[in-house]
This record gives structure tokens, C-alpha cells and sequence, in this order.
């Protein structure tokens, strides 16, 4: 068994997400995917290299961060919605220079 | 009680003294001048013990930086000498202080400040290396500006103050460079060893080093060019100008010259200098003090003229020579000095054109400071004309006879001006309206003291000698009998006669000599009156300094450091306008780039 295309694929989808996507559920779809990726390709890389339970633990550690950064990125998303009655990238253009 | 226990009590003595009058202040104001009092005659009894069974050498040696500094305690005649005469004048001046400052404020301050003055000046006499020295220099340095400038809140009082400092630092600065450049070649800052060490220095370095000692003494002992900040000084309250005058502050540059007087000796330029300053100053100061109507800057220009005779008498080589004038001068100055300010106290004027015939009113005073007077010019059997004799005799065995002219003509003016002042303020008529008394007895009882020294001071002599050559410095021991008579033999005898008569005959001949100097040569009064224009310079030259620096300044902020202000800002501006291009704020863009570097990055990592 492979799990190389597998990453690749769901890497390529949270990217294909992030970049195409406007509404901010949705990216946050497309950065959940991205670090399901991440976190097989850490798994993998574990079996590859023979060290199955070091990379496990280190996979823990990732989920648990993930559950951070789902965290702040909804309160980020509420707040944004509470402003602006909209969950559009595009009113997020303000930042532009 | 051994010399050495009193040498650590005598610097503890005043110290805790200075620090304790606040302390009772808050108690009870009253008690404050007894209780300096007290501490002043605790010092003086202690300073008496000093020379008492006294082994020259340095006791209670503590090494603060193994290896780098240590200081001790330096007992021998040259330092016993001055913690003598600071002590001893200032027991006498804090005594005289009770009459004299009974009205003012502040007295806390005042006598923290005596006492602190006191016992710097026996510090710096005692210190056995240079870096306490010029700590305890320095400390006499701001108690003179913090004294001198007493009465703050009159502005030429605190303007003298600030001069003062201003114009010894000018010295100290110069002294501290010596000391400096002593310590970098020898290794340490003992003054016994840098002594030892300074044959081994290179002629060029050693006149540099010298020089730095002449110049932090010029400024101390305010000698010719910078005399200027003692008459200045006037302003203090008349009991600090006699501490300043006899006991601490000028004392110390003749102290710190005789102390190193044998590295100055292998300097054969920087003996002439001393010389010549030491001349020029004793004429000047004896000039500008003719021609000076007021009580106190009279008196302080002829500290100037006597300090004058002490730096030549150590340019000619007589040490002791310097060192017995100085322990005159002490005495019979500060007698002067506080004979003026009983005087001052009555009339409260300073201007002697004002006063005359007090002697009827206020004999005690006016007989003290005719002694004084004959004591400063120098008239036989007073303790001035030996010490001045025996630094003409010096000076004359020296074969400098051109500083030694200089210096007669100085005494014969020291003569005239000391009879004329004794007679425009205690003899003749009245010239005011003012009802006069005599002083009280806290005020009258140290001028008899002092006049009683200043007739019989030099009777001391042979325990002076005595106690000179067991600390090892050359010289033959003479009892009083054998000065007489060497005195009155001595070929200096007659320039110290003829310039007293000479004096005498200017004093009777004064209106004549006023009419011509008046009609003829005008010029010659109107700058002396203004002190020969020293001030005038050195105020032009600090006028262009501030001017100069105020456009330098001007310069430099406006347009240097503004424009570096403009050009950064500018900078920034630019720079601004070309980077905010890259700032889309489109969230999609930004993950696009992203995944471009994250591309590039794993392009040079595989």
C-alpha cells in the first residue's frame, strides 16, 4: 500500500480550496484538508522510516493543535459575520495597500 | 594618645560632626553652633596630638582594590602642618561664627559645611595616595561653591559660587590628568612611590605631568592666570572667606606643590615656571589690592600676593620656606580676615572709603588688625616678616633674581597697601554716621588668640624644624634665637627692611603719588580697578565659547540632523509607496504565493 497519491490528492484539494473558494466555511474546509494531509504524510513518513510510534505521537500532537485552530478560526468567522453580515472573502479586501 | 590614633579620630571628627548637625537641627536649631563648636575643638585638641610622638610613615593602610588601590593615613611634618592650621583657624572661625551668623538662616547647612570643609582640607593633607587626595580635593572643591555661594538668593553670590567651581576645575581637570598619567607609567597611586618612580619617567612625560600638578594647584592656590574666582569669592559670609583664605581651600595648592615638589625638581622649566607664576602673581596681587576699595577684595588679593610668595619660595626650592609662610599667612590672614568681618558686621559696608576712625569705637578690633597688618607686611618680630624673609633669602641663594625683584617690589606695595587699608578704616576721622560698637565677646575673643599668634607663631621654629627633618626632608634644625639672628644677617633682611620703608615713605607720599597717577596716567587705577581686565577676557572668551557653540549647535540640529531626519523620512515614503503593490489583501492571492514559495522551497530541498 501507497498513501502518497492519497496525500498528494488531499494537499492538492485543500490548496484547489483555499485558492478558489470565497466563503470562509469553506476555507476553513480547504485548511482542514490541508492538515489532513499533513498529518497522514507525518504518519506515513513514520511507517516508511520505521518509527511508527514516535510520528503517532507527533500526529496526537498536530490533531490537538488542529482543534486550536478550528477553535479561533470559527470565533475569527462569527466575529467577522457579527461585523459585516456576510461571510465573503471579498469584504475582507479592506487590508489592500 | 598616640599621633596615629589621632590621625584616624581626626578624619572621623569632622565628618560624623558634618553629618550630624542636620540630624540635631531637627532637634533644636539652638544647639547647632555649640555643637560645631564642640566638634571643631575635639578636632583641634586631636590635631594637637598629632605631632606628639609622631613616626613619619603611613598608618591604617587599607587595600579597598587588592592589588590596585589602597589608601592610608601619611603622617609627617609637611602633612601635620596644614591639618593643624585647618583645624585649629576653624575651631577658631566656627567660634568667631557664633557672633557673626547669629542673624542668619540656613545655620544647619552652614556649620555642616564648615565642618565639612575642616575635615576635607585634613584629609587631603593626610591622604597617602593621589586618588584620595583628589577625592578629598574635590570635596573642598563643592564645599567651597556650596559656601562661597551661601547666600543663594543673591545672585552675585551664587554667581561667584559657580565661578569658583567653575575656574578650579579648570585645575583639578589638569591635576587629575597628571595623576592619571602618574598611575598608567608606575602602577599605583601612592604618592611615595610615584615620587620614587619619577626618575625612571622620560623628561617630556615628567613635564607634562608636572605641569598638570602646577595647573591643578594655579587653580587651587588661585595663582596668576586664574586667580580670578578668589576675589569674586568675596561674596561668601566673611567667616568662609577667612576659612578659604587660611585654613583649607588655597592652602591646598601650596600643599599639593611642596608634596610633589621632588618630581617638580627634576624639572628644571617647571621650577621656573613656578617661579615666575609665583612672582607675578605676588606683584599683581599686591597691585590689584592698592588699588581696591573694598575692605574684603583688599584682603583677598593680598591672599593672592602672599599664596604668590609661597609657590616662588617652592619654584626657588625652599619647601619649609613655603610651608612656615604658609603657617603664617594662616594666622595672621585669618586674623584679617575676621577683624573685617567684625567690621563688616558693624558698618555693613565693605567699601573702606566709607569707614575711618573706628578705632576709637572698637580698639580690641582695630589693635588685631594693625597686628595683622604688620604681620603682612612683614615688619620685624612679627610672624610674617620672618617666613617672607626667609623666602627672599631663599630665593636669593637660588640666584633667581628676576622673580626675586618682582617679589620685592611686591612687598613694598604689600607695605603700602596694608598701612593704607589700617588707615582708611580705623584711623583718622569718621566718614560715616553710623553708630559703632565693639564686637561681642564670641567674636573678639579668636582675634586676641590670633594676634597673640601672629607675634609669637614663629617662636614655633625649632619644634617645626625639628619635627621637618625627623620626617626626613633636608633641612638643619634651628631654635627660635638662631632664625633671629640668621634673619637679621641675612642679605634678605635688607630687601625686606628697604621695601617696608620703601612702603612707608609710598604711604606718606600717597596723595602726591594718587594726584599724578591720577592726572598723568588715569589708565593705570581704571584697570586695576577692574582687575587688570582678567575678567573682562575670560568672560569674552566664554561669551565667543557659548557664541560659538550656540552656532555649532545651530549647524549641527537644523541642518545635519534635520536633513537626516528628511532624508530617512523620504526614504521611508518611497519605499512605502513601491511595497504596498504587493499588498493585495486578497486572501487568495496571498495563499497562491504561499504555494509558489512552498514550490520553490521544495525545488531546493529535493
Amino acid at each position: 500500500m501507497n498513501l502518497l497519491p492519497l496525500i498528494f490528492v488531499l494537499f492538492g484539494l485543500g490548496v484547489f480550496c483555499l485558492v478558489t473558494k470565497h466563503n470562509l466555511v469553506k476555507l476553513l474546509i480547504g485548511l482542514e484538508l490541508l492538515g489532513k494531509a499533513t498529518t497522514l504524510a507525518i504518519v506515513w513518513s513514520g511507517v516508511l522510516k520505521n518509527t511508527v510510534a514516535y510520528n503517532q505521537s507527533l500526529a496526537i500532537v498536530i490533531i490537538v493543535i488542529e482543534v486550536m485552530v478550528v477553535a479561533v478560526f470559527l470565533g475569527l468567522i462569527y466575529a467577522f459575520y457579527q461585523q459585516s453580515n456576510t461571510l465573503d472573502t471579498e469584504e475582507l479586501r479592506r487590508l489592500k495597500g | 594618645m598616640s599621633s596615629e590614633f589621632s590621625a584616624l579620630l581626626i578624619l572621623l571628627v569632622p565628618f560624623a560632626g558634618a553629618a550630624l548637625v542636620p540630624l540635631l537641627n531637627l532637634l533644636s536649631p539652638r544647639i547647632v553652633p555649640a555643637f560645631a563648636v564642640l566638634v571643631g575643638l575635639a578636632s583641634a585638641v586631636i590635631a594637637f596630638f598629632l605631632p606628639f610622638g609622631m613616626k613619619p610613615g603611613v598608618y591604617f593602610s587599607y587595600e579597598v582594590l587588592p592589588g590596585v588601590f589602597k589608601t592610608g593615613l601619611l603622617l609627617d611634618t609637611l602633612s601635620i602642618v596644614p591639618a593643624l592650621i585647618a583645624t585649629w583657624i576653624g575651631f577658631l572661625v566656627l567660634i568667631y561664627s557664633i557672633g557673626y551668623m547669629k542673624k542668619e538662616e540656613n545655620l544647619s547647612r552652614y556649620y555642616s559645611l564648615v565642618l565639612l570643609f575642616i575635615g576635607s582640607m585634613v584629609g587631603m593633607s593626610l591622604s597617602d595616595n593621589f586618588l584620595s587626595l583628589f577625592f578629598f580635593w574635590e570635596v573642598m572643591g563643592v564645599c567651597s561653591y556650596l559656601l562661597i555661594g551661601f547666600f543663594y538668593a543673591d545672585p552675585k553670590a551664587a554667581a561667584a559660587g559657580v565661578k569658583a567651581f567653575i575656574v578650579t576645575r579648570i585645575g583639578d581637570v589638569a591635576l587629575f590628568g597628571a595623576i592619571l598619567i602618574l598611575y598608567v607609567l608606575s602602577g599605583s597611586f601612592e604618592i611615595s612611590a610615584n615620587l620614587a618612580y619619577a626618575s625612571k619617567i622620560g623628561l617630556p612625560l615628567l613635564t607634562a605631568i608636572s605641569f598638570g600638578f602646577i595647573v591643578g594647584a594655579v587653580g587651587k592656590s588661585a595663582q596668576v592666570p586664574l586667580h580670578v574666582w578668589l576675589p569674586d569669592a568675596m561674596e561668601a559670609p566673611t567667616t568662609i572667606s577667612a576659612l578659604i583664605h587660611a585654613a583649607t581651600m588655597v592652602n591646598a595648592g601650596v600643599y599639593l606643590l611642596a608634596r610633589v615638589h621632588p618630581l617638580l625638581a627634576q624639572v628644571p622649566v617647571s621650577v621656573e615656571t613656578l617661579q615666575w607664576i609665583g612672582a607675578i602673581t605676588a606683584l599683581l596681587g599686591a597691585f590689584l589690592a592698592t588699588f581696591n576699595n573694598d575692605l574684603k577684595r583688599i584682603l583677598a588679593y593680598s591672599t593672592v600676593s602672599q599664596l604668590g610668595y609661597m609657590v616662588f619660595a617652592i619654584g626657588v626650592g625652599g619647601v619649609f620656606a613655603s610651608q612656615f609662610h604658609l603657617f603664617s599667612h594662616a594666622i595672621f590672614k585669618a586674623l584679617l580676615f575676621l577683624c573685617a568681618g567684625a567690621v563688616i558686621h558693624e558698618l555693613g559696608t565693605r567699601d573702606v572709603r566709607e569707614m575711618g576712625g573706628l578705632n576709637k569705637e572698637m580698639p580690641l578690633t582695630g589693635m588685631a588688625f594693625f597686628v595683622g597688618a604688620l604681620a603682612l607686611m612683614g615688619l620685624p618680630l612679627f610672624n610674617g616678616f620672618f617666613s617672607k624673609d626667609m623666602i627672599l633669602e631663599q630665593a636669593y641663594e637660588h640666584n633667581s633674581f628676576g622673580p626675586l625683584s618682582l617679589a620685592v617690589i611686591a612687598a613694598v606695595l604689600t607695605a603700602f597697601y596694608s598701612l593704607r587699608t589700617t588707615a582708611m578704616v580705623f584711623w583718622g576721622q569718621q566718614r560715616n554716621t553710623k553708630h559703632v560698637h565693639e564686637a561681642p565677646a564670641s567674636m573678639t575673643t579668636p582675634l586676641v588668640i590670633l594676634s597673640i599668634g601672629a607675634v609669637f607663631s614663629w617662636l614655633l621654629i625649632g619644634r617645626i624644624t625639628a619635627s621637618w627633618s625627623l620626617s626626613g626632608f633636608e633641612g638643619e634644625i634651628i631654635g627660635w634665637k638662631a632664625l633671629a639672628h640668621e634673619t637679621f644677617v641675612s642679605k634678605a633682611f635688607m630687601m625686606t627692611a628697604g621695601a617696608i620703608i620703601a612702603g612707608y615713605l609710598m604711604y606718606m607720599k600717597k596723595t602726591a603719588i594718587g594726584n599724578f597717577l591720577g592726572s598723568k596716567l588715569p589708565v593705570v587705577g581704571k584697570s586695576a580697578g577692574i582687575g587688570l581686565g582678567f575678567d573682562a577676557v575670560y568672560g569674552g572668551f566664554v561669551a565667543f565659547v557659548y557664541g560659538f557653540a550656540g552656532f555649532a549647535r545651530n549647524i549641527w540640529e537644523e541642518y545635519i540632523m534635520e536633513g537626516i531626519n528628511k532624508v530617512t523620512g523620504a526614504v521611508a515614503v518611497l519605499s512605502s509607496l513601491l511595497a504596498r503593490k504587493m499588498q493585495t489583501g486578497d486572501i487568495h492571492w496571498n495563499l497562491v504565493y504561499i504555494v509558489i514559495t512552498l514550490i520553490i522551497l521544495l525545488g531546493m530541498v529535493l
